[in-house]
């Protein structure tokens, strides 16, 4: 569960970055573009297929699917996604007030989702996992982080470039 | 002041116990699965390894414990150790590490005493972790003079 939850620090760090990054791209010049497709291949990439799908079909598959915080669980990932599409409409219709509605929706589900995760669910299964399901799951998590492992670094230093620019951009603003 | 100033795990120590009736108590059967059970004794290629939820528990332990076999013994293979008293301890991390790597274990629990001379079981088995090629849980439990689980994790690796 640990793994899971340093997970969410890379996460995060992105939603942290969306109030310096709303309003300051440039959705008509390419490197604008670039960053917000970027952004949504973060989102899509490592925070959904990397460890939403290691919740999905690992861990949430140990409990009884009809439980109501495993479905609210569920909308949330529904709704996170459905916000990242959102995001790339809007960047295809040269939108850029679709773009920042929809990565501050994304911020707000995931901060959220994030909270009660940490704080309430993980700590709750941790609790109702046997010794023997724990090990079963470390190895098959394991498995997910070989397979994602060039990507996990990618994305590390993805979100690193982004606080790079843009903190010290909001830095040197408000000074 | 007790007045005794030598290691904590040599110190003396009585429970005042009610004497329970004869009779009184129905027979726990054991859930020993394996023998031998000394590290020192056991094969980390013997079968009932091979995947296994493994108990590494300190001699003491299953003395401390009134219902050992069915909380923790049950359903897990079993080594048992003295990081105090036990010589050639070296080959513990090579066979623990053969548990890891060849025995492809699921996860290990290591038990042991409050005492400060049992932490080196848990040592031992982070140790076999460290130069592993193969990664896998291991969870500890500290256990009281007179039984009760003092503290329960899983270790991070």
């Amino acid at each position: 569960m640990k793994r899971l939850v340093d997970e969410h620090e890379l996460i995060q760090r992105f939603i942290a970055l969306v109030p310096a990054i709303a309003g300051r791209f440039d959705v008509e010049s390419e490197s604008g573009r670039k960053l917000i497709l970027d952004g949504v291949d973060f989102i899509r990439s490592y925070a959904d297929r990397t460890h939403h799908a290691k919740e999905e079909d690992i861990l949430f598959a140990y409990f009884d699917p009809d439980l109501d915080i495993l479905k609210a669980m569920l909308d949330d990932h529904r709704r996170g996604r459905a916000h990242a599409k959102e995001i790339l409409d809007a960047l295809e219709r040269r939108d850029p007030g679709g773009i920042v509605e929809n990565l501050f929706g994304y911020a707000e589900v995931l901060a959220e989702h994030i909270k009660k995760e940490d704080e309430i669910l993980y700590p709750w299964m941790d609790r109702n996992l046997s010794t023997r399901q724990v090990g079963e799951m470390f190895a098959r998590f394991r498995e997910v982080d070989e397979r994602f492992l060039e990507a996990r670094e990618k994305y590390e230093s993805f979100v690193g470039t982004l606080e790079e620019t843009f903190l010290s951009r909001s830095a040197e603003v408000s000074r | 002041m007790s007045g005794f100033s030598g290691c904590p795990g040599s110190r003396t120590v009585e429970f005042k116990k009610e004497d329970s009736r004869e009779g009184g108590a129905p027979k726990v059967p054991s859930q020993l699965r394996q023998w031998p059970i000394q590290l020192h004794l056991v094969s980390p290629a013997a079968p009932y390894y091979q995947g296994a939820d493994v108990l590494l528990a300190a001699d003491c332990v299953p003395f401390a414990m009134g219902n050992f076999h069915n909380d923790f013994l049950k359903g897990n293979a079993l080594a048992i150790a003295c990081p105090k008293l036990d010589g050639g301890q070296e080959t513990y991390v090579e066979k623990i590490r053969a548990w890891y790597e060849e025995a492809k274990i699921n996860t290990l629990t290591v038990m042991i005493m409050q005492v400060p001379c049992c932490r080196g079981l848990l040592a031992t088995a982070v140790q076999a972790m460290q130069g592993s090629k193969r990664k896998v849980p291991i969870r500890y439990v500290f256990v009281g003079l007179q039984g009760e689980v003092l503290q329960e994790e899983w270790v991070e690796t």
